[in-house]
């Protein structure tokens, strides 16, 4: 064979590369993908038209969407329905676990960076409620807050102050935190303003419990990124720990900041273990968003019309496109609320 | 003055999030009438090792059987998202390809989905699947893969994430190792697990680590894909043990501490890796 042949076969073997190699690659992950994560978003935006049990029963165009209207509508004496319900449930749950966290985890992290011993030690005792499976750590709140037996109740009345019902308690907290002071609480105020309920806040604390770990590790890892030198002149400027914290450390860390917020806010709106294990009552979820539903999240509702509604499953998918319309809406909020704010070098 | 708060509030922290652990294990050990004292007991009075086998023996099958479903589950899955997720990293990484920006953009949209909007499609989908569980060509007649294995394992198996990961470690190494093989007639096959997954192992071993705790955490998936309590998962069985059991909280927390220690373990064997690994490939603004 001559030269030039060769050489023009070795050209068209590369170019034949350039196509089947990278396809090769992708194929398994592009597949899979599209057939469990993208191709599912349009399955389920078809089916929230069907009446669907087991299969497509009857194609209903948007009823099932009117129906979740109706069910976020007031009800009788202005309550909310059970969809409108879930959404303020929801929106509790995202505020009152997103920024907490952040927060908490945005000090801790910083002590754990100001060169100390047992580092190792410490951050791991911060880490390990993150490793642990959800249902075995939400077991043990259960038990820890278990209104008869429990120890946090035990503890309680040991220093004189009332036992609560904890996880089984649907009573609104902001009544009841203003009554301790002994003020009353006006009928006139609309509903959403007494605030998630005990059960609610439970779970709330749970959740920055069990997620406060991974906060704490991804800030450090922007943490130690800082130039110390930068910190040292700003101390040298006589910079006390408060400016040091909000006008260099903040600033410099925006960036994991920021995209700690994104994550933790699309993990919190799909929130479901933490409210199944806690609340369920044991077994297989029978219970859960209970009591009276004050802790009944979306992600919890799409279950229920799953699990227990068979019938209603493309009322779930509806549901469901519910969900990921506002979780787009809330990451683009913040994208553009929040980015403005964000300094990359 | 200052580090003796410092040192107080991180050790308090620390006590506050250990707490509920160190509850859990010693009511494990207690009696029936100590674990229901009021008020209780800190330690328990004479530990009783025998409530670990009393619990593992309880569900009707044993939770042997869970263990090795969570096993099975995790292993598999974690293969697979390991394999699929280094071909595809190498493709973005180190292959020039038309439209390679899209698709990556777009393999990291899907980290955007929330899991519930897929789980009632999936659902769905895995029943469908063609010629398995009895099904035709066309996905109809049968059950297709729910209530199987693969039908727990497969959705959710390729992950943006670990593509990303290994994306970011593979284009941390310099050109020139390519360069220099390519010249002795190297294929990129041989210089992938060759040369680059020796030089990434950090990266390699977080991807491993996630995979593999998010599987055997997995709960809502497993249990709207499955009915037959032979196949499920740990999680699951822990869940159903509760409410059989629920008011034997010595039992109950017998059985929450051999859920919860593997794992804790597990972690604390290799924790120095998991953070590294967080740490330098997570995010670095």
């Amino acid at each position: 064979m001559s030269t030039v042949s060769m050489m023009r076969l070795r050209r068209k073997r590369r170019r034949l590369e350039r196509i089947w190699l990278p396809t090769l690659y992708l194929a398994p992950t592009l597949l899979l993908l599209w057939a469990f994560d993208i191709y599912p978003i349009f399955l389920s935006a078809w089916m929230s038209l069907w009446r669907w049990g087991i299969k497509a029963e009857e194609f209903i165009g948007l009823d099932n969407y009117s129906r979740v209207f109706d069910e976020i509508g007031s009800g009788p004496g202005g309550t909310p329905g059970e969809v409108g319900n879930s959404l303020l449930v929801t929106a509790f749950y995202v505020v009152g676990t997103v920024p907490v966290t952040i927060i908490i985890a945005f000090v801790i992290a910083n002590m754990l960076n100001s060169r100390i011993r047992f580092l190792a030690v410490l951050r791991t005792a911060y880490f390990v409620p993150y490793i642990t499976s959800t249902v075995a750590a939400g077991l043990a709140f259960v038990w820890l807050l278990n209104p008869q037996i429990g120890v946090l109740n035990s503890a309680l009345e040991s220093v004189g102050l009332p036992a609560q019902q904890w996880l089984l308690d649907p009573e609104p907290v902001g009544p009841k935190v203003l009554s301790m002071f002994g003020i009353g609480w006006s009928e006139n105020l609309p509903g959403f303003l007494e605030g998630p309920s005990v059960a609610l806040v439970c779970v709330i604390v749970f959740s920055v419990w069990n997620s406060l770990g991974f906060a704490v590790v991804i800030i450090l890892a922007g943490l130690v990124t800082i130039d110390p030198q930068v910190k040292e002149a700003a101390r040298m400027d006589g910079v006390n720990s408060w400016q040091m914290a909000t006008r260099i450390t903040m600033p410099l860390v925006s960036p994991t900041l920021f995209l700690l917020l994104i994550v933790s806010t699309i993990s919190s709106f799909q929130s479901f273990n933490e409210v199944y294990v806690l609340t369920s009552g044991g077994g297989y979820g029978a219970g859960a968003g209970s009591p009276l539903d004050s802790t009944l999240t979306l992600p919890v509702l799409i279950f229920r019309h799953l699990y227990e509604r068979p019938s209603s499953v493309g009322f779930a998918a509806a549901l469901s496109m519910l969900l990921f319309v506002l979780v787009l809406g809330v990451v683009l909020l913040q994208f553009r609320l929040a980015e403005r704010r964000v300094h990359y070098e | 003055m200052r580090r003796v708060i410092l040192y107080s509030v991180l050790i308090a922290g620390a006590v506050v999030m250990l707490f509920p652990f160190f509850w859990m294990v010693s009511s494990s050990l207690k009696t029936f009438q100590e674990v229901n004292l009021s008020p209780p007991t800190m330690l328990p009075a004479d530990p009783q090792w025998s409530n670990y086998a009393e619990a593992w023996g309880s569900p009707p099958s044993g939770f042997g059987r869970y263990f090795l479903n969570s096993l099975v589950v995790a292993v598999v899955g974690t293969a697979i998202q390991l394999f699929t997720g280094i071909m595809a990293a190498y493709a973005f990484a180190r292959l020039k390809f038309r439209f390679s920006n899209v698709l990556f953009m777009l393999v990291l949209a899907t980290m955007m989905i929330p899991f519930e909007t897929r789980i009632v499609p999936n659902y769905v989908l895995i029943r469908q699947i063609p010629l398995m569980g009895g099904n035709d060509i066309f996905g109809e007649g049968g059950a297709g893969l729910y209530d199987t294995y693969a039908g727990m394992i497969l959705p959710g198996v390729a992950s943006a994430f670990a593509v990303f990961l290994l994306r970011q470690a593979f284009m941390a190494v310099p050109r020139d190792y390519w360069d220099a093989l390519r010249m002795d007639g190297a294929s990129h096959w041989t210089f992938l697990w060759r040369v680059l997954i020796p030089m990434t192992m950090p990266a390699v071993l977080t991807v491993v680590l996630f995979g593999f705790i998010g599987r055997w955490n997995e709960l809502l998936w497993p249990l709207i894909a499955t009915q037959s309590e032979s196949i499920r998962p740990v999680q699951l069985g822990l869940m159903l043990f509760s409410g059989d059991e629920g008011s034997l909280y010595h039992l109950l927390m017998a059985a929450t501490t051999l859920v919860a220690v593997p794992g804790i373990f597990f972690f604390l064997f290799v924790q120095r890796r998991f953070i590294e690994g967080l740490t330098a490939f997570g995010v670095k603004g």
